[in-house]
């Protein structure tokens, strides 16, 4: 998985026109569905970060880019390294937590809609969305708040199922509650690398191997004074 | 021993104490182009050297800040991991101390620059932390 700029307005695109598609219903709301599921799946799978001719070129979407954005390198004043380990509460880092935290609102208002509409996946999409956002958005000082807060979450929609009368889809909610407990929050949880310039802040979220290899190439152009390089 | 020239040291302190790059222009009597051009070069060879110096004893790096000049970095030592924080020190060069073992000069150079707001070892940690 590349790294990712997740506090991007572009990636609240998606997430509006899911909600719109709900609002709108009929043959409108099921094409700006079908269009919302693949702009998630084209941003989080093709864009990508790379350090060219002296800048960092950050791209959402590839081959047609929906965003792109460009830091010359000798503008950074500062670069952060935070390992998923380290925990930290990341969206205090954000230049704009405004955008993750849509995404978060949108999916749970869309999970309302649904439970408005008596429909019950309302509860499991709310789920989702608050399971999800767990790692980066709130993800706690210290690793025993976040497996407390990925048992709560879990506890809560199971027992919010229960109520509702889907006893299969508690236990489903169950062992995913656990799997987020134990696998999930131990080896999917991503490192962050912070770039600082005078004006802004661009927070990169990616696995450790894509952060490693990200620091290695900045530390070898910033290291040697490569920052110099002019861009065309 | 590195040490950064002095004319672009004094425009880099000057902006470390955060003064605006137009009135250091109008203090020293330069363009701001110039201002802006040695702070440039300045936190890019501070950057040289931080990263050269976490190379030369393996240490990992966590935070650079090339602002203010310092260095968070992770280390080893007699087999068990310990924390590093580097400074660049106007004259004196760069300083690195394991564990926040800092002496008096460090306390005060981190207030002059505006880490901290007052000379408290504790307080150096948690604002170099982050």
């Amino acid at each position: 998985m590349p790294l990712r700029m997740i506090d991007h307005p572009v990636m609240l695109l998606p997430f509006i026109l899911l909600a719109v598609s709900f609002v709108l219903g009929g043959d409108v709301g099921w094409a700006l569905m079908a269009l919302a599921f693949w702009l998630v799946v084209y941003i989080s799978l093709t864009g990508d970060i790379r350090i060219e001719r002296g800048r960092i070129v950050v791209r959402i979407g590839r081959p047609v880019p929906l965003a792109r954005k460009e830091v010359p390198l000798d503008e950074i004043v500062e670069v952060i390294k935070l390992p998923s380990a380290s925990g930290i509460r990341l969206i205090e880092q954000f230049q704009r937590p405004w955008v993750p935290l849509g995404n978060l609102a949108i999916g749970v208002s869309i999970g309302a809609l649904f439970l408005y509409r008596g429909e019950f996946y309302g509860v499991l999409w709310i789920y989702v969305s608050i399971l999800s956002s767990l790692n980066f958005l709130f993800r706690p000082s210290e690793k025993r708040n976040r497996i407390l807060a990925s048992v709560a979450v879990s506890f809560l929609t199971a027992l919010a199922l229960l109520y509702l009368g889907y006893l299969e889809f508690v236990l489903v909610v169950a062992l995913y509650g656990l799997f987020d407990a134990t696998f999930a929050n131990e080896n999917y949880s991503q490192d962050a690398v912070i770039i600082r310039t005078e004006r802004e802040r661009i927070v990169l979220l990616g696995d450790s191997t894509a952060t490693e290899s990200f620091m290695e190439k900045i530390k070898s152009l910033l290291g040697t004074g490569g920052s110099n390089v002019p861009a065309p | 021993m590195f040490l950064l020239p002095e004319a672009m040291e004094r425009v880099w302190l000057m902006r470390a104490r955060g003064m605006r790059e137009v009135d250091i222009a109008r203090e020293l009597g330069v363009s701001r182009q110039a201002v802006n051009k040695a702070l440039k070069d300045a936190r890019v060879k501070l950057f040289e050297a931080f990263f050269g110096l976490a190379e030369v004893f393996s240490w990992e790096i966590v935070r650079v800040n090339a602002e203010k000049g310092f260095m968070v970095a992770r280390g080893r030592c007699l087999g068990r991991s310990v924390r590093v924080y580097a400074f660049y020190i106007p004259g004196k060069g760069l300083r690195a101390f394991f564990e926040g073992d800092f002496p008096d000069y460090v306390l005060g150079h981190a207030v002059e620059l505006g880490i901290i707001d007052e000379p408290d070892r504790e307080k150096l940690i948690k604002a170099l932390e982050g």
